[in-house]
């Protein structure tokens, strides 16, 4: 009396729901979970020890590269490890002998790490928001109705937010696919052309993830390392950026679906 | 990462005598290493024991069908369908790896139902096939503990429950009795036997000849990634060349028959045992189970018993690994 193989949707959504149980009740997850409360506890200590006004150059340039850098380290955390972890511990057999198929194998997984990095890295992203604007005038939980303004830069926030969920999740969810040292890999890359390569003025913030990223939170943002500098810095547009990352994005899902296709699932073989 | 192998179409089986798994040429490398080279082999509908010592390439052949790894050459199909790329053979298909694996932080039956779920049945019906198999296997006591606290054997019936949750046709077991103490290979035998009986067929590797013995109609025999010998018993012997041979026969006259026989070149030794046995040991198998009878009948002498010590699987394994 067996069944017929799952529709897409079905099968990705069972993946995901199992893959997402898994991230969650992972040993990474209370020191990460610890994470996402930084963007919220820096905005309180400037807030009570800064100057005012300082708090809100923070949230215009400040917070949504920690906040990107924070579901950035979740995504690489737990999306690197997914894939890897399970041909480790020889528990994707299971998977890849049922009537899925590899690459939504990889996909089903890939969601799951959105199902439960995106709501946490929202969260915290409001959290932070909600420390740098509560009380002040036209912000959160004044007296007075959230301005425009305040509302229009909370959304942004969550957009870039999301994206970044989406984005960084599927690249790391590659590297836990590729790379034997997921992990080691996913951490020198983000050193390396998040952290050096984004932090620069010329052209080679192009090469970084996060430089699209922060053109897109604030239009305003040229680099971290220009930021409090008269340095003329290269600008990114945001709509070369939406592009930029949205074909990134579709070239990383279709070498996904490639490798996952023609990879063998086992870890290593012990020379016999 | 090999080259993924095209997809040939193969007629589904639709006959009950057609092989379930058919390997032409399979070979697979692992750098320098051979893992398993020119296979070809049809293993028929019921039980087929794969045996072989370590390293034979048994895990290998199964991890290809499995289509957890590629062919480095060749093609392997499934009742008629390529494992890679056309994972909807797995509705059919059970499999339990020889990995000490399972969802250590879920308990049996949610990690049994999950996988029930993977294979196209609904929640509830899963969960209800999941407490049914998990019960035939002998974990009902333990199927709502975690799989993290279970002990070797109760793993092993976990993971045997897990491969047949879906009511496949075909099941595919890597080393099923490994670490299972006597009454639970028992339980392992009885498991394939009542699946076998339902119309099911299995392919079970082991290194333990008696095992494969035991309860496979029908054996392949691997070493060093190649395919030693496969078929009966019965054939495998047929199939051997010329050995070494030992017959123990009563009857009404053991010395004049012992004696008609040394005077061909081939005997080694007789032993008599009583007035109507011997034993007969022989350079060549095929000359003395020829000459015996043919000498017998014109002696006049009458064979009560024929019997062949010694010639089960481990013997006939000892001889193709020579």
């Amino acid at each position: 009396m067996s069944r017929g193989p799952l529709p897409l949707f079905k099968s990705l959504v069972l993946v995901a729901s199992f893959a997402a149980h898994e991230v969650s009740w992972s040993r990474k997850t209370v020191f990460l979970g610890l994470l996402l409360l930084v963007p919220a506890g820096i905005a309180t200590i400037i807030r009570s020890e800064a100057p005012p006004g300082e708090v809100g150059e923070f949230l215009e340039f400040g917070m949504t590269s920690l906040v990107i850098g924070i579901v950035q380290l979740m995504c690489l955390f737990h999306g690197a490890g997914l894939i890897r972890d399970a041909m480790e511990e020889r528990t994707l057999a299971f998977l890849l002998t049922r009537p899925i198929g590899r690459s939504r194998v990889a996909f089903g997984m890939y969601l799951g790490l959105l199902m439960y990095v995106l709501p946490i890295g929202l969260i915290s992203a409001t959290a932070g928001f909600a420390a740098c604007r509560a009380g002040l005038p036209g912000g959160m939980f004044s007296d007075v109705a959230m301005s425009p303004a305040s509302a229009e830069a909370l959304m942004r926030l969550l957009q870039v937010t999301g994206a970044a969920v989406v984005f960084y999740g599927a690249l790391y969810t590659l590297f836990g696919l590729v790379f034997k040292a997921s992990t080691i890999v996913g951490l020198l890359f983000l050193m390396i052309f998040d952290g050096l390569l984004g932090s620069l003025p010329g052209p080679p913030r192009m090469l970084s993830p996060m430089g699209y990223f922060e053109t897109l939170a604030s239009p305003y943002y040229q680099s971290r390392a220009t930021m409090y500098s008269e340095m003329e810095a290269h600008t990114i547009e945001s709509s070369t950026a939406v592009i930029v990352l949205v074909a990134a994005l579709l070239v990383i899902m279709l070498v996904t679906r490639r490798i996952a296709r023609g990879k063998d699932f086992v870890a290593f073989q012990k020379a016999q | 990462m090999s080259e993924p192998v095209a997809v040939e179409e193969l007629e589904v089986p639709t006959n009950k005598s057609d092989p379930v798994i058919q390997a032409r040429e399979l070979a697979r490398w692992y750098g320098q290493v051979v893992g398993l080279t020119d296979l070809t082999v049809d293993v028929p509908p019921g039980i087929t024991g794969l045996l072989g010592p370590n390293g034979a390439g048994k895990s290998t052949f199964m991890r290809l069908l499995t289509g957890q790894i590629h062919p480095s050459s060749g093609s392997v199909w499934m009742l008629g369908r390529n494992p890679v790329f056309q994972p909807e053979v797995f509705c059919e298909v059970g499999f339990c790896s020889e990995d000490d694996a399972l969802y250590d932080d879920m308990p049996a039956r949610d990690m049994v139902t999950f996988l029930a779920r993977c294979a196209g049945f609904g929640a509830h019906d899963a969960r209800e096939r999941a407490a049914l198999v998990l019960d035939r296997c002998g974990m009902a006591h333990a199927m709502d503990r975690r799989c993290g606290g279970f002990s070797k054997g109760m793993r092993q019936r976990t993971r045997i429950a897990a491969a047949l949750v879906h009511d496949p046709k075909l099941l595919l077991l890597d080393e099923p009795m490994t670490g299972l103490d006597p009454v639970g290979r028992r339980d392992v035998v009885d498991i394939l036997e009542s699946f076998a009986a339902g119309g099911g067929s299995v392919l079970f590797s082991s290194h333990i000849l008696h095992e494969v013995e035991a309860v496979a109609t029908h054996v392949a025999i691997m070493n060093k990634g190649m395919l030693l010998a496969e078929g009966t018993l019965g054939q495998i012997q047929e199939e051997l060349e010329d050995y070494a041979f030992t017959l123990e026969v009563r009857c009404s006259d053991p010395r004049a028959l012992a004696k008609a026989l040394v005077e061909h070149g081939h005997i080694v030794s007789v032993a008599f045992d009583g007035e109507d046995g011997a034993s007969i040991a022989s350079s060549s198998s095929r000359a003395l189970t020829e000459e015996l009878p043919r000498l017998a009948l014109s002696l006049g002498i009458e064979v009560f018993e024929l019997s062949c010590p010694g010639e089960d699987l481990e013997t006939l394994f000892a001889r193709l690994m020579r």
